[in-house]
C-alpha cells in the first residue's frame, strides 16, 4: 500500500517525467508530445464531451485544443502552467463553439425518463438526468459546473481559468446546485440534500 | 459532502478519450506546415491588420508618421544629391583651371575653347598634344615650391567638402531624430488608444 508520502513521490516523478517532455517537445521531439497528449486527452475531452454532449464534436475540439498547444509550446513554462492552459483553452472553445452553432438544446426536466429501474441502472440514469439538466445552464454557469465536478477545482482555480471574478464563479455555483435540487426533488418527488 | 455533490461527481468523472485520438492528433501535426514560420507570418499580418483596425486617431497617427518619414526621406535624398552635385562641380572647376586655354584656329577663326557646334565636324587637330606630367625629381627644388600652392588650395577643398558633408550629415541626423520622436509619440497615442478599449 502506498501512503500520502509515496503518492506525493509518485506525483514529483510524474511532473519531473512531464517536465522533461515539454522540454523535450518544444525542441520537436514529436514521441514527447504524444506523451503529453496521452496524459492530458482524456481532461480535454471530456471536458468537451460534457459541455457539448456530443463526441464527434468534442473529439474534433479537442484535436484543435492539441494542435493549438503544439503551435504554443514555448510559451508553456511548466506542468502546472500546461494543465492551466489546457482547461482554460478548452473552457473557451467550448463556449465559442456553443455560441456559434447555437447548438445548445433547451431540454426541459419534462423530456427527462422516468428513472425506472434497478439500482445500478437507477445511478446510471441519475448521472444522466444530471448531465442533462447541466446543459439546460447557460454556458458559463455549464463550464463553472464541469470544472468543479470533473477537474474538482475550487471556486478561485475555476475564476481563473474562465477570467472571472471569484464571486461570479460562487453564485454561478449556487445558483446551478439550487436549480438542480429544485429540478430533481420535484421529478423524484424527494427532497435532495 | 452533499449527495448531490456525489451524484454531480459520478456524472462528471472523466471519460478516456475515443482511441486513436492521439494518432490522428500526430497525422493532423504532420500534416502541417512549420509551426514557427506559420507564427511568425501571422504575427505580420495581425500587427498589420491591427495598425489600421480601430479609431481615427490612431489612423492618423500613422499618416503623420508615414508622411514625416517620407519627408525625411525626401529632405535627406535632397541634401545627398545637392552635396553630390557640388562635387562633381567642383572637379569640373578644377579641371579647367587646370586646362591652358587654347589659341584661336588661324584658319577658321574659332576659339578652340568653345565646344563644337552641332553637326561641325570634330577637328582633333586642334585638341593640344597630351602632356605625361614629368615624374618629381629629388634636386628640383624649385618644382616643389611651384606644387605646394595648389596643394594648399587641393586641401582647402578637400576640407570645405568635409564640412559640407557634415552639415549634410547633420541635417540627415535631425531629419532622422524628428521622424523618430514623432514615431515614439504617435506609439504613445495608439497605446493610449488601446487601453481604454481593452
Amino acid at each position: 500500500m502506498v501512503g500520502w508520502e509515496g503518492t506525493i513521490a509518485l506525483e514529483k516523478a510524474a511532473n519531473v517525467g512531464l517536465e522533461d517532455a515539454l522540454e523535450r517537445s518544444a525542441r520537436g521531439d514529436q514521441l514527447a508530445f504524444a506523451e503529453i497528449v496521452s496524459r492530458h486527452q482524456a481532461m480535454v475531452f471530456s471536458l468537451a464531451c460534457h459541455f457539448l454532449r456530443d463526441r464527434s464534436l468534442a473529439e474534433e475540439l479537442a484535436q484543435e485544443v492539441f494542435l493549438n498547444l503544439h503551435q504554443n509550446l514555448s510559451a508553456i513554462k511548466s506542468p502546472a502552467h500546461l494543465t492551466f492552459w489546457l482547461r482554460k483553452v478548452t473552457a473557451h472553445r467550448c463556449i465559442d463553439q456553443t455560441r456559434r452553432l447555437k447548438a445548445r438544446p433547451q431540454v426541459s426536466l419534462e423530456d427527462v425518463a422516468e428513472p425506472v429501474s434497478a439500482p445500478d441502472e437507477e445511478d446510471m440514469l441519475m448521472s444522466e438526468m444530471l448531465r442533462r439538466v447541466v446543459e439546460t445552464l447557460p454556458e458559463k454557469a455549464r463550464m463553472v459546473v464541469i470544472m468543479r465536478y470533473q477537474e474538482d477545482l475550487d471556486p478561485s482555480e475555476i475564476a481563473r481559468v474562465l477570467d472571472m471574478p471569484v464571486n461570479t464563479v460562487k453564485s454561478h455555483l449556487r445558483r446551478s446546485l439550487a436549480l438542480l435540487r429544485e429540478k430533481l426533488s420535484r421529478k423524484l418527488g424527494e427532497a435532495i440534500v | 459532502m452533499s449527495r448531490i455533490d456525489e451524484e454531480l461527481k459520478l456524472a462528471f468523472r472523466r471519460e478516456p478519450a475515443p482511441s486513436g485520438f492521439s494518432d490522428r492528433l500526430m497525422a493532423r501535426i504532420n500534416q502541417q506546415p512549420d509551426p514557427a514560420a506559420h507564427r511568425a507570418e501571422r504575427r505580420f499580418w495581425s500587427a498589420l491588420v491591427n495598425l489600421f483596425r480601430g479609431s481615427s486617431s490612431r489612423l492618423i497617427a500613422v499618416a503623420a508618421t508615414a508622411l514625416i518619414l517620407l519627408l525625411a526621406g525626401f529632405a535627406g535624398y535632397r541634401v545627398l544629391r545637392q552635396s553630390a552635385e557640388k562635387r562633381s562641380t567642383i572637379a569640373i572647376n578644377e579641371i579647367d583651371v587646370n586646362t591652358p586655354p587654347r589659341p584661336a584656329d588661324p584658319k577658321t577663326g574659332t576659339n578652340q575653347n568653345e565646344p563644337n557646334r552641332p553637326g561641325e565636324q570634330i577637328n582633333t587637330s586642334k585638341f593640344p598634344p597630351l602632356k605625361v606630367a614629368a615624374k618629381p625629381s629629388s634636386g628640383a627644388s624649385s618644382k616643389g615650391r611651384r606644387s605646394a600652392a595648389p596643394d594648399t588650395a587641393q586641401r582647402e577643398r578637400i576640407g570645405a567638402n568635409q564640412a559640407e558633408a557634415q552639415a549634410a550629415k547633420e541635417r540627415v541626423l535631425l531629419a532622422l531624430h524628428i521622424a523618430t520622436s514623432t514615431l515614439v509619440e504617435a506609439q504613445r497615442m495608439v497605446q493610449g488608444d488601446e487601453r481604454p478599449s481593452k
